[in-house]
């Protein structure tokens, strides 16, 4: 036996082992991983390698950084910080601050307390990170910080077989999938708070999604970005492709630049709907007050109101992932009548763009103020123009609509969509520009469409005589398939070589997984709480009967644990079992075996001590001793001969 | 049940026959009869711890009259030699060539009388040729008779110019008895019976070298089941964890366990061992062979052992 | 945080003697069940059990169910890193206890052999002021070696000991109380110095004879008597065989140390005076025996023989 042995005497702070502060600095590593998306780039590689370094500095000689320079640093970070956000309270440059401090806290680590206290606040870090992203894979991410930090407070323990790092990592895997089981329950039964205990935190961040300004150009970055807006799943067949425009903004104020959505009065139009369709949409948080609906909502849903132009608008900015309900006409005729709107449909900002004035007021001339007519030719305008579709256009001058109509004429949905409204306002018609979605991606496996951000799209509607508003899609003019294919197949020249159909399959179905995880995880609230556990009897589900819940299933768990802690597998002789249980029946009789006392002794014992089972006794034990020293295999039979004898041997209770 | 066979055996029942015979000549003493029977089928040697005068010559003799063994005794003394056991090697001048004049070794029951009074170098000649059953002499290697069955004895009280045997060679003997004095009723019949020398002529021979060897090979085909191995290891593991014991037993000796037991068990008309077996022989077997590190006697740890190790 | 938590231990201690350390003494192989392990989160358990409320209520207060997730992962791999603590002891068992030998003042050697059929990993042990870690492989046996203050001769009950373990995350910390019920021998203290021992006196009576060189004397044929030692010239004019003794002085004389010769002392005394003739005597490689009102040791040598003698003495009233 050369079982190395070893000890450590118990004196304050023994040194960390190089193997322990190794897995410290690689849960350090984890938490700046899983923070440095949101971190200021510089101050993740300034952290990385004050990590490196400290590293290296320990590998070399054990020791404490000296105060003189742990200090600095502190400081220099702080005054970073305060530099970059200005202060340091606020959810970003909090988390900056603490990943700092958690970094620099390394320096002065030197023994199993600095590592416990590190890892500890490591792993609040590590939640801290899920505040900015709790998307599946940033989960994941998080979650797998968690390995190094089982793995650096298991090397804290002294004494252990010595092992490599990969083989410390394993055991905190296996403890994290044990638990999960009991992870899961908790989640589902914790008790959701109703109201925050304190404010909620402001997204002091910019959302890439639509905004309720739009000035052309402003898309392109929106319109690369692959990540999902929404996910949409009808009650019925899906609409056609053509009517899958989700309004979200309606604009009608132009500076001559941008646009922007003010609503000149709160009344939303009338509308008379020829067919409906009925959907649910999940919307990722976008820091936006607006619920994008497909073609003109009928109804609000919870939470929100209808407004001018059909917009459904909500209090609270969309920070979580929200999940709502709709119905909306795909054919209808909404606005009959334009009231005191007219006015601001037909503004416009005095002395620009003065060339596309111009040809508003001409067409207005020559086609008689008709506006079916109007619109037609400036949409055979775009068409035969001369105009391209393109998401990297030319800049445009202070005069934009002039610069696009008349000398660079190309651009992409929002230069085609305010060009054409403004040329509608010129030529006397009412018009304004609707922003939002348009098409999708139909995932087949899933049943859903999935919008993603680039599915972003501008149009215009233009306010008829006895038809009300109807939707004009400019860019369609120029790009049909814009419409007809959906921006997927716009790009042109512009898409990565990369981006072929096999990745694009691949991320549809990696869409579906994130689905799941945004409506069982993300989306799991209180309302769908109750609809889990209402099947299982749970009929309230205040907050008390969900405390008593958690408590009962969290016995019940760690009941099953304990059993499996106690459990000694060691799988008994069944012949020996029977013995055992003829013991117990003999010791409540009074005869007890003594230790180490053999069994043919011992039921000679008891025969004599209970006359009354003595021959009973005497079958049972040349049964017993046949079956446990005569040969190795016994007979099935004769074992279960014996076992009946025994469960059948009554002791008569003799009188003392 | 299995003992019934056995009774049949026309082979066991000459040993029965056996056992009473020699029960008969030494009375009251069926234990200590049975144990010696034990050494000899287990093809053991046994050691008698007695004074002087309780029957340790009666017990070799009756065994030898009774298995038809050759019978030698030596009575050891501080000047013995270990060729006077073993014998020499002579030059005989007729033929101009050494001739081996075997020693008292050469016999099928050899009685050591207080084998402690020799030096430790006879001692160890005599404790050699037991284990291995032959002796070399002038670089002639010469077979012992078998069976070969030694009975010493040792006087425990007079210590005075002894050398103890040590304990590396104690464990040569299979086990260790005393016969101890007889109790009132086998006194009586003891004082008013016949003589115990006219009882010894009067042995008749019940089994023969071939019958014992024999019944040597039947006591080795005794089942001893994993249940009894496990018990058995537990003994011996616990012989070698016990606090007051400086030495735990060996493997041989848990090998000479085992055949004891099975002897034993032959002896009780079984076919298979029994913890009890093991248990009726462990003190006689380990006593000697267990050291204490500390006042405690041997026998009593032993018994400290059984006590202590369940049976399952 | 560490003195809240000896005091709740200390009135546990007081309260429930039963559970804690004044469990009564016990024999060998003491093994470890669910019975006497207990169980107690740690300063650092404690702490982390803050951490994870103040994550949970961060997690409920931003509705943010990913990290009321990780949360709950965490808090669920706590309890379950419990379970592991308890079973770092369960089936754990002190097998043997093995005293070294020592006199009366200077450390005594304690082997500790802990066994079990499981692997173990960092596994302590509390024994007066002493601690030790150690690790196991399944079915494997470890041997910890504890330094015992000695202070006087005779019976030395062995001290209670802690076996403890916050494996695996140091959040939790099993410990069980041993009391095995055992004690150890101390030997006297010999004295510094004092005289030596009365040798013995040279009469012939008190020789033995041993075969020599020297012829000493004749005496009658015995069976087994070698047939070159006898005395056939001598035999002739007798009617029996005669046989040749010879004898052979001794290199060391032999020292019989006796308690009744040394009656001028006090108990203690003699004792210490006797454990000094006796070490000598172990040191000389010399045959001695030992005269004691509670036992007689016949002459003899060896280190079995010194631990014999010594802890005769040791065990005198």
């Amino acid at each position: 036996m050369n079982w190395r042995i070893h000890w450590r005497r118990r004196v304050e702070g023994p040194l960390l082992t190089p193997r322990s502060f190794d897995l410290t600095v690689l849960t350090m590593l984890m938490v700046l991983a899983v923070h440095a998306p949101h971190l200021p780039v510089w101050l993740s590689l300034g952290l990385g390698s004050v990590l490196a370094l400290r590293w290296w500095q320990r590998r070399r000689a054990p020791g404490k950084t000296p105060a003189w320079l742990k200090l600095p640093l502190i400081a220099l970070l702080t005054l970073a910080i305060v530099t970059t956000y200005g202060t340091v309270f606020g959810r970003a440059p909090g988390a900056s601050l603490a990943v700092g401090l958690l970094v620099l806290k390394l320096l002065e680590t030197e023994t199993a307390r600095d590592a416990r206290v590190g890892i500890a606040f490591a792993c609040f870090a590590l939640m801290a990170a899920l505040l900015f992203d709790q998307g599946l894979a940033a989960t994941f991410g998080v979650a797998l910080g968690l390995l190094p930090v089982l793995a650096a407070l298991r090397s804290l323990e002294p004494a252990q077989a010595p092992t490599t790092l990969p083989r410390q990592l394993l055991p905190g895997l296996t403890l994290l999938a044990v638990s999960l089981p009991l992870t899961l329950f908790a989640f589902a039964v914790v008790p959701r708070l109703s109201t925050p205990l304190w404010g909620a935190p402001q997204d002091d961040q910019a959302r890439t999604g639509l905004s309720n300004e739009m000035s052309p150009g402003d898309m392109t970055q929106l319109l690369v970005d692959d990540s999902p807006a929404m996910r949409v799943s009808f009650d019925t067949a899906p609409p056609p492709r053509n009517d899958l425009y989700f309004r979200a903004f309606v604009m009608w104020n132009y500076d001559g630049r941008s646009w922007r959505a003010s609503t000149p009065y709160a009344k939303p139009e009338p509308v008379d709907a020829t067919d409906r369709v009925s959907y649910a949409v999940t919307l990722l948080p976008n820091g936006q007050r607006v619920l994008p609906a497909l073609g003109v909502p009928l109804a609000a849903p919870d939470g929100a109101v209808l407004r001018a132009g059909r917009v459904l608008a909500r209090g609270k900015p969309v920070d979580d992932l929200l999940r709502y309900r709709l119905t909306s006409a795909l054919h209808y005729r909404f606005g009959a009548t334009l009231g005191p709107e007219r006015a601001p449909a037909l503004e416009l900002p005095a002395g620009l763009n003065p060339r596309t004035l111009a040809l508003g007021r001409q067409w207005r001339e020559r086609f008689h103020g008709d506006p079916t007519a109007i619109a037609g030719a400036a949409l055979a305008l775009f068409h035969d123009g001369g105009f391209s579709y393109t998401l990297t256009p030319a800049p445009l001058g202070r005069d934009a609509m002039d610069d696009f109509l008349f000398s660079t004429r190309e651009g992409f949905c929002e230069h085609y969509a305010s060009a054409f409204t403004v040329l509608m306002r010129a030529a006397g018609v009412p018009a304004r520009v609707v922003t939002g979605y348009q098409g999708g991606f139909w995932n087949r496996l899933g049943n859903y469409l999935l919008i993603r951000q680039s599915d972003a799209h501008a149009w215009s509607e233009v306010w008829m005589t006895g038809r009300g508003w109807v939707r004009v899609d400019p860019t369609a003019a120029v790009r049909p398939e814009r419409v007809s294919l959906g921006a997927a197949a716009t790009g042109g020249g512009e898409r990565p070589w990369y981006q072929d159909a096999w990745l694009q399959g691949l991320r549809n179905r990696w869409d579906i997984v994130n689905r799941w995880w945004d409506k069982g995880v993300i989306g799991f609230d209180a309302l769908r709480q109750r609809g889990l556990l209402t099947p299982f009897g749970v009929e309230r589900t205040d907050n008390q009967t969900l405390a008593w819940l958690l408590a009962a299933g969290s016995m019940l768990f760690g009941g099953a644990g304990l059993a499996w802690a106690m459990a000694r597998r060691n799988r008994i002789d069944p012949a020996l079992a029977a013995f055992r249980r003829l013991e117990r029946k003999l010791a409540r009789a009074g005869v007890t075996r003594r230790r180490g006392e053999g069994p043919q002794h011992y039921l000679r014992r008891a025969a004599r001590a209970l006359p009354g089972q003595r021959e009973a006794l005497r079958v049972l034990m040349e049964q017993y001793l046949q079956l446990r020293y005569a040969g190795d295999e016994p007979a099935d039979e004769s074992l279960r001969d014996f076992r009946r004898k025994v469960r059948d041997f009554r002791t008569a209770r003799v009188v003392q | 049940m299995s003992a019934t066979p056995l009774r049949d055996d026309p082979l066991m029942q000459r040993l029965e026959a056996a056992l009473a015979q020699v029960n008969q000549v030494l009375l009251g003493k069926p234990r200590q009869v049975k144990l010696a029977f034990t050494c000899l089928l287990a093809g053991g040697h046994l050691l008698l711890e007695d004074v002087p005068g309780v029957g340790k010559t009666t017990l070799a003799h009756a065994l030898a009259a009774t298995f038809s063994l050759d019978f030698q005794r030596v009575q050891f003394t501080s000047d013995l030699l270990p060729s006077d056991i073993i014998g020499v090697s002579v030059y005989e001048r007729e033929t101009s060539q050494f001739r081996f004049h075997p020693g008292p070794i050469f016999a099928g029951l050899l009685l050591a009388d207080e084998i402690n009074r020799a030096t430790p170098k006879t001692q160890s000649a005599l404790l050699e040729a037991m284990a291995e059953g032959q002796v070399t002499v002038d670089g002639q290697t010469h077979a012992l008779p078998q069976p070969f069955y030694v009975v010493a004895t040792q006087n425990p009280l007079d210590l005075h110019g002894t050398f103890a045997l040590p304990d590396s060679q104690l464990d040569r003997f299979m086990l260790r008895i005393s016969l101890g004095y007889p109790d009132a009723g086998a006194e009586r019949a003891l004082l008013s019976g016949a003589d115990r020398r006219d009882l010894l002529a009067r042995l008749v021979p019940q089994l023969d070298a071939a019958g014992l060897i024999a019944l040597r090979d039947r006591a080795q085909a005794i089942t001893a089941s994993t249940a009894l191995l496990d018990y058995l290891q537990g003994l011996l593991t616990a012989s070698r964890r016990h606090a007051e014991i400086r030495v735990g037993l060996s493997p041989r000796a848990g090998l000479s366990l085992l055949a004891a037991a099975k002897a034993w068990a032959l002896l009780s008309g079984r076919g298979h061992v029994l913890p009890e077996d093991l248990q009726a022989l462990f003190v006689p077997l380990a006593g000697h062979r267990l050291v204490p590190s500390r006042g405690s006697s041997g026998e009593a740890l032993a018994r400290e052992l059984l006590a202590e190790v369940a049976v399952d | 945080m560490r003195a809240p938590l000896a005091r709740l231990q200390q009135w546990a201690e007081r309260r429930l003697p039963a559970l804690t350390r004044y469990r009564r003494a016990e024999p060998l192989p003491i093994e470890l069940h669910r019975r006497r392990i207990y169980i107690v989160p740690t300063g650092f358990g404690l702490g982390f059990g803050v951490l994870l409320l103040v994550m949970l209520v961060g997690a409920l207060n931003y509705t943010n169910n990913a990290a009321l997730l990780l949360t709950c992962l965490l808090g669920a791999a706590s309890m379950t890193s419990m379970l592991l603590t308890f079973r770092a002891l369960d089936g754990l068992s002190l097998a043997t206890v093995r005293a070294g030998q020592a006199i009366a003042g200077q450390p005594l050697d304690l082997h500790l052999a802990f066994a079990a059929a499981r692997a173990r990993e960092s596994i302590r042990v509390d024994l007066t002021g002493q601690s030790r870690a150690f690790h196991l492989a399944a079915g494997g046996e470890v041997e910890l070696v504890f330094q015992l203050p000695t202070s006087r001769r005779g019976w030395l009950a062995l001290p209670r000991m802690r076996v403890w373990s916050t494996w695996p995350l140091g959040l939790f910390r099993a410990w069980s109380w041993l009391y095995p019920e055992q004690s150890v021998l101390v030997w006297p203290q010999p004295e510094a110095k004092g005289p030596p021992p009365r040798l013995p006196e040279s009469d012939a009576a008190e020789r033995q004879l041993h075969r020599g060189e020297d012829l000493a004397a004749l005496r009658d044929y015995r069976a087994g008597d070698p047939p070159r030692h006898v005395a056939w010239k001598a035999s002739a004019r007798h009617e029996g065989l005669l046989v040749k003794d010879f004898e052979q002085p001794r290199a060391h004389e032999e020292w019989r140390l006796d308690w009744r010769e040394l009656g001028a002392l006090d108990n203690e005394a003699r004792i210490a005076r006797l454990a000094r003739w006796v070490g000598e005597a172990h040191a000389q490689r010399r045959r001695y025996g030992l005269w004691l009102p509670t036992q007689e040791i016949a002459a003899d040598s060896g280190s079995d023989h010194y631990a014999r003698c010594m802890s005769a003495l040791a065990l005198l009233p």
